[in-house]
């Protein structure tokens, strides 16, 4: 496919995700103005992309749209709930044809049948609406977006040093500038292009063109343009009323303009002005000349209002990152390096010199992280819509709360959160929420609610998942791991409540009565744990009967670059993440726990018995140290258990690069990713939770 | 006509692709990390121009014993699968060009099975050097 179809393509999901954003958002109350302007204005922006890639069947189809947004926005159609059902329903289907036109399965029957149905629906509207007939005039508004500021602004400088500021061509520029700035609501810097309008219409009406007094006009505009915006954009438009004043004052000299400052500004072509300049009546055309004005600063302007952002490639931040890496592997190089010097001077001022490096690498990853961030809104975007259909099959009512839109992650953890996060969705309003009629006796309100948060809290980042349902019985739960074998009666008897909450997340597990085809055949939450797992995160489960449940998701910031412990066994080297460690000791021998059979250890830390994981044993290797008492313990918490891992030794914490091993080979067991250490060679980053699943 | 590279292996002659060589490095001098938990013939894993890649002894792989000396080398291999991957070998003979119009296919099972050989081939020099089918024996299924 053509670069600018792609690129089309991606735009066009944004903005699907935004129009999602905004209809679902709708279920329970009315549609604003700026809501449906915003809607307006992303058909709009389907329509324009589309027809200039060529999808032409789309663009049919998205034209009607447009159209009937236009007539909701100007008031012709009344608005009513029904339209958003019809609104949510189209949109669905225009992105399977815009996908089928990208992919060239398109069947063009099908378009038709579409667009019959959306005609007849428009028309059905149109027919129910008939009550108010006090049109307003229709106007033509081109695009109402920040894009078009930018662009007559930079039109307008072009001009002004070109000299070729014609009255009626910059009357029309200001004039849509000024429809643009309604349209983002920019009220101070609207009425600052209203003097501007006013003069030049007065000029205009009074057929009198003054080529120096619209040169001065607008270049005094264009060097004052910047910081209206800015002030209005900051928030701080009350700044602006001195300027606007002062402008004011020196182009409307003795009070024969006033400021105009109506909001039915665009229909001024057919109004007598209110004010009218007393007519001078020199109609001389002046020459253009060319004359080296001054060079007018606009270049912010592009930061601040056209949503300052670039598209940029996932592959090409993935290579900045990799450079980043590599700095991280070339600073480990030379603090390797500084090691090797004997004279203390020297080795200490080298010392001095890295640690500044040090930080500058870590400032910069900070910075080039911050570029993959995408917000959590990306990942709420994509839930009404499952909450939706699945509370229409189940016939639940749910009302659905999410916070912390703006908590930012990491753009390839948010694509690996979506399943998991969707499958938890399914399971609340599945088992968790009840029935209306369920509710009412247990005193509840008739709709249920879900909650989602994200935080960010000490390097991590936090999301819960609540509802207000049933609860899980861990009791039941274990019974049922018990049938099927997942437990041993042993087991069921010594586990806490917590810890058979935690087993729903084992394979082949469900507590459904009936199998639905929405959740309860017991895949699915493994796979949430394993996702979570992947991506190096965590979670935990909240519950009370009666009273709802909890899901709370912990994840790291990033998986590319960790803070890790150098450990030794035997003569091997390994690392572990620093936010896998709880706790790290030597242990007495009080704390140490023989069982009988098969010479197993546990310890006894603080009441709790913590079985003990022999890191040796595990990779075969031939240790210093067999003794727990002469070796090191680390305590790890892995799916809400602590465990024990017995090695040689800790050496020293350091930044480490991630490189995964399935790139050129495979997962290999107990190890999660490799690394490059300072003096080149590969250093293994040990996968604590395969561990401890292997061990069991 | 095809550039390989002709290595020998147990006193064998083999040959890849050139297309599908990235390098080639001695491997004493190799910083070679050990996994552990993997086969046998899987060496370790190592760090090339920054990848990290696993290093597999092909001699290993079919059952012979392997010798290191200071003429062991890896070739480093990138497949068809996009993976880079090292392959111990006892030493390099040439890059030479052959008539691959001249493939024979194999009828002799030297300790590799047949399925992992593309045929034989003869060399100007008149050695008889077995073409391997690289991308299969390397494949993850495989290994």
């Amino acid at each position: 496919m053509d670069e600018l179809k792609v690129i089309f393509i991606e735009e066009a999901e944004d903005l699907f995700e935004n129009i999602s954003s905004i209809l679902y958002s709708l279920e329970n109350r009315d549609i604003t103005e700026d809501e449906i302007d915003s809607l307006f204005r992303d058909f709009h922006t389907l329509k324009g992309g589309s027809g200039s890639v060529g999808f032409e069947q789309f663009v049919k189809l998205v034209h009607l749209l447009e159209n009937f947004l236009d007539e909701l926005k100007h008031h012709k159609i009344t608005y009513s709930p029904k339209m958003v059902d019809f609104l949510i329903d189209t949109t669905e289907e225009l992105e399977v044809i815009l996908k089928e036109e990208a992919e060239g399965s398109l069947d063009n029957n099908k378009v038709e049948e579409l667009l019959t149905k959306i005609k007849i629906t428009i028309n059905s509207f149109e027919n129910n609406s008939k009550e108010d007939d006090l049109e307003i005039e229709p106007i033509n508004i081109e695009i109402e977006d920040g894009d078009e500021i930018i662009d007559i602004l930079d039109k307008l400088k072009l001009m002004i040093s070109n000299s070729s500021l014609e009255l009626n061509e910059t009357f029309r520029l200001i004039h849509t500038l000024k429809s643009a700035a309604m349209m983002l609501n920019l009220n101070s810097f609207k009425e600052f292009i209203s003097i501007v309008e006013s003069v030049l219409m007065s000029m205009r009406d009074n057929q009198e063109e003054d080529e120096v007094l619209i040169k001065d006009i607008i270049s005094s505009f264009l060097s004052k343009v910047e910081t209206i915006l800015n002030n209005e954009l900051s928030g701080n438009s009350f700044k602006n009323e001195k300027i606007i004043e002062k402008f004011s004052r020196q182009f409307m000299k003795n009070d024969e303009f006033e400021i105009f400052n109506d909001d039915k500004g665009f229909v001024l072509f057919d109004e007598e002005p209110k004010v009218i300049k007393k007519p001078k009546k020199k109609k001389e055309k002046l020459q253009k000349q060319k004359t080296n004005s001054k060079q007018v600063q606009t270049k912010s302007f592009k930061d601040l209002i056209s949503s300052s952002s670039i598209r940029v490639n996932l592959e090409k931040i993935e290579n900045l990152m990799n450079r980043v890496g590599d700095l991280v592997i070339t600073k480990s190089m030379l603090y390797e390096f500084a090691n090797s010097f004997d004279d203390y001077s020297i080795k200490n001022s080298f010392y001095e010199k890295l640690d500044v490096l040090d930080r500058n690498v870590r400032e910069l990853q900070d910075s080039v992280m911050s570029v993959r961030m995408v917000g959590m809104e990306s990942i709420y975007s994509k839930l009404p819509k499952i909450i939706r259909d699945i509370s229409k099959k189940l016939n639940k009512k749910v009302n659905f709360e999410h916070y912390g839109d703006n908590v930012e992650i990491d753009k390839l953890m948010s694509e690996s959160l979506i399943d998991p996060l969707t499958h938890i969705l399914r399971n609340a309003l599945d088992h968790g929420i009840e029935t209306p009629e369920e509710r009412i006796k247990l005193n509840k309100p008739k709709e249920g609610t879900i909650t989602i948060k994200a935080s960010q809290e000490s390097g991590q980042i936090i999301i819960t998942i609540s509802d207000d349902g049933r609860g899980i019985d861990g009791d039941k739960v274990a019974r049922k791991a018990l049938e099927n074998g997942i437990i041993t009666e042993e087991e069921y008897n010594r586990m806490s409540d917590e810890e058979k909450v935690m087993l729903i997340f084992s394979a082949g597990l469900s507590t459904a009565d009936k199998v639905s085809d929405i959740s309860g055949r017991g895949v699915g939450m493994d796979v949430v744990m394993n996702n979570i797992h992947s991506i190096g995160g965590n979670i935990k489960i909240k519950t009370k009967i009666n009273e709802g449940t909890t899901f709370i998701i912990s994840i790291p910031l990033t998986l590319a670059i960790l803070d890790g412990l150098n450990i030794k066994i035997g003569e091997f080297n390994f690392i572990i993440p620093l936010n896998m460690i709880v706790e790290s000791f030597q242990p007495i021998p009080k704390i140490i726990k023989h069982i009988a059979e098969g010479g197993y250890e546990i310890l006894m830390l603080r009441d709790e018995f913590i079985p003990v994981i022999k890191l040796y044993e595990f990779f075969g290797i031939k240790p210093k140290y067999t003794n727990l008492t002469d070796g090191i313990i680390i305590i790890s918490n892995v799916a809400n258990k602590k465990v024990a891992l017995f090695i040689d030794e800790f050496l020293t914490q350091e930044q480490i690069v991630v490189k995964s091993l399935d790139k050129n080979y495979k997962k290999v067991k107990g190890i999660s990713a490799a690394t490059i250490r300072g003096d080149g060679s590969v250093g293994l980053i040990l996968d604590v939770v395969d561990i401890v699943g292997e061990s069991r | 006509m095809k550039e390989i590279v002709i290595f020998s292996l147990v006193n064998e002659f083999y040959g890849v692709d050139i297309k599908k060589v990235k390098g080639i490095i001695v491997y004493s001098q190799l910083l070679i990390t050990p996994l552990f938990h993997e086969k046998e013939w899987i060496v370790g894993i190592a760090n090339i121009r920054g990848e990290v890649i696993p290093i597999i002894d092909l001699r290993k792989r079919f059952g012979n014993i392997a010798k290191y000396s200071d003429e062991t080398v890896v070739i480093i291999i990138k497949t068809d699968a996009d993976k880079w991957m090292g392959i111990v070998v006892d030493f390099i003979l040439r890059i030479d060009l052959v008539d691959i119009e001249n493939i024979k296919q194999p009828n002799l099972l030297k300790g590799i099975e047949k399925k992992y050989l593309e045929g034989f081939i003869k060399t100007p020099e008149d050695e008889m050097v077995t073409l391997l089918n690289i991308d299969l024996l390397l494949n993850i299924g495989e290994i």
